[in-house]
């Protein structure tokens, strides 16, 4: 089984909208999730989809998928964590409770504000994760990023042949991801304070591969964000 | 929903642009899995095109050669994962005076609006025609058997003549495509293919006889001709057909060209011949199309032995290596989708 994870539990504080987390605001002619949802949907391989949600958002959000077409794909909300980390620990806690796990399962999560995420990219991080057990999404960066520990000044400048963005989606074989959360339960790690994933999955020692992702599949953060990802929509021609 | 489409900007540049994928409930939600690439796509591609005629048609999404993939039926009656071939022909006005095809009410997908070159297409469902599920590659050429049924049909409504003997002009995609379905659906008759490529000609073994056109038999005579040459050489070919066409036969133009071809019509009205042009196919050519392609297994083999190279496409530079590549290959570049 393939299941995706939509992480939506973020509220969106530099979006400057307290009414509204962004992964609710419309993208189009539809909210940015429901775009999101849809690249997933209609994904032949992806048979559960499971999103999660701020808990305060939860109610919101079932009804606003149900207003939409899930085109016959079983679509479940849960509760969110603190940090993306701490949600898809309760993704897979919920798959854990909810349903037989096979070592083969797959789980791709996927930021719910990356709407434009593509069927090669999905395609390609579930082949690599059932082949190698992580695989995760990169860019190269056209930026020279440097290391900056007071932010008052560099300290180091990486070569660029060696940075790479993380975009998502990042994918897992489920029980491997398992035995990560429970290898960090043991090492005594606070999930609630690991941000980053694939950093905990790489400090106990697991290796991931990647996935070349693509600038469209930018992640809609802020106003200007919204406003490129809504010009990025417009046909120039129909 | 968001998809990609990749169109033709400008002569040898494809650039993608996201939209939101119009659908409603009628429509399918499908996943190109072959593209093929045609001889107008080339045109358009390379920019071969007046420029007047590319200035009033690009941008637009090339191809009009797929098979796809069920990702959504809205009506529920194709599953997911079915697998279909795309019909281009659009369809606006049907009415019992002109066939579809030559009606200019319709469109037609990569001439005047966009093509199959997207990540995700949505169609009513008159627009696909199901196959089955573990097709083989060579589905991805039934627009172009369809053509040729198209222009049988026209062919069997107007000759006068036996078909005892039939002379294929042209040994590229078409001229295949046209000996080959002629061979089907004639068994009985003599067909000849008329080439400038010996190595091309190699691609024939179904045919009674293959001819260099500067070395043709004398006496060489058929009863009627298809015209599969197109171009710059149209007239050469023609005047060739007309030389060695029996009184009274049907020549039945393939071919394409962009520019005025002279003809003897002296030669035409002495022998009577019959003169069909044929372009294009419609939704029923192309259900012919695939039964014969389904229910033929030499039909399908000498098919498959149409592509030339199969490029895996995942990014737009794919895309324009594959019509560099398509230049270069004698006979089908066929792109396997997976952007």
């Amino acid at each position: 089984m393939v299941y995706a994870g939509i992480l939506a539990a973020g509220m969106g504080t530099r979006m400057h909208r307290q009414d509204m987390p962004k992964q609710f605001l419309p993208l189009g002619e539809k909210p940015i999730i429901i775009n999101t949802l849809e690249q997933f949907y209609v994904n032949p391989v992806i048979d559960k989809v499971i999103v999660v949600v701020p808990n305060e958002w939860k109610l919101f959000t079932d009804d606003l998928l149900s207003q939409y077409d899930a085109m016959g794909t079983e679509v479940k909300v849960i509760t969110g964590g603190e940090n993306k980390t701490e949600s898809v620990k309760r993704i897979v806690e919920y798959l854990n409770e909810n349903f037989e796990m096979n070592s083969d399962d797959i789980l791709i999560t996927h930021d719910a504000v990356r709407p434009f995420v593509t069927g090669r990219i999905i395609n390609e991080n579930i082949e690599s994760a059932q082949k190698y057990g992580i695989a995760s999404t990169l860019m190269v960066t056209n930026d020279t990023m440097v290391v900056s520990e007071d932010g008052d000044t560099i300290q180091s400048i990486p070569r660029k042949q060696t940075i790479f963005a993380e975009q998502t989606p990042l994918t897992f074989k489920v029980q491997e991801l398992m035995q990560i959360f429970r290898e960090a339960d043991e090492a005594g790690v606070k999930i609630e304070k690991e941000t980053e994933l694939a950093r905990l999955c790489i400090n106990l020692g697991r290796t991931i591969h990647i996935v070349r992702g693509e600038n469209q599949n930018m992640k809609i953060i802020t106003p200007y964000d919204l406003e490129v990802a809504n010009a990025l929509l417009r046909e120039k021609k129909v | 929903m968001i998809g990609r489409i990749y169109r033709l900007m400008d002569a040898k540049r494809i650039e993608m642009v996201q939209r939101e994928l119009k659908f409603n409930e009628n429509d399918l939600i499908l996943k190109p899995d072959y593209l093929s690439i045609c001889a107008a796509d080339q045109r358009y591609y390379f920019g071969n095109r007046p420029p007047e005629i590319l200035s009033e048609k690009l941008p637009m999404a090339l191809i009009h050669e797929a098979t796809a993939t069920v990702l959504y039926d809205g009506k529920g009656e194709l599953s997911r994962g079915s697998k279909v071939v795309i019909v281009p022909l659009i369809e606006n006005e049907s009415t019992e005076k002109i066939k579809a095809n030559y009606n200019p009410e319709n469109k037609f997908s990569s001439s005047g609006v966009d093509g199959f070159m997207q990540d995700l297409i949505s169609v009513p469902h008159s627009r696909v025609i199901p196959i089955e599920k573990d097709y083989s590659v060579e589905y991805v050429f039934t627009e172009l058997v369809s053509v040729v049924v198209n222009a049988i049909e026209a062919f069997e409504k107007a000759k006068v003549r036996d078909v005892e003997t039939i002379g294929v002009w042209g040994d590229g995609n078409m001229g295949v495509v046209v000996s080959l379905v002629l061979r089907c659906l004639y068994p009985n008759a003599k067909i000849f293919v008329l080439g400038k490529s010996f190595r091309k000609l190699q691609h024939f073994p179904f045919v009674d006889g293959v001819y260099l056109i500067d070395k043709l038999p004398i006496n060489f005579t058929v009863d009627h001709c298809f015209e599969c040459v197109g171009g710059k050489n149209s007239d050469i070919a023609i005047q060739q057909i007309l030389n060695v066409i029996e009184p009274q036969g049907c020549v039945s133009l393939l071919g394409v060209s962009e520019n005025p071809v002279a003809i003897s019509t002296r030669t035409v009205l002495d022998k009577g011949l019959i003169l069909i042009g044929n372009s294009r196919s419609t939704v029923a050519d192309m259900q012919k199309a695939v039964k014969l392609i389904s229910e033929n297994s030499v039909c399908r083999k000498y098919l498959r032995m149409l592509i030339s190279e199969t490029i895996t496409i995942k990014k737009e530079t794919d895309m324009m290596h594959a019509f560099e590549q398509s230049i270069l290959n004698d006979f089908k570049t066929v792109m396997k989708w997976e952007v």
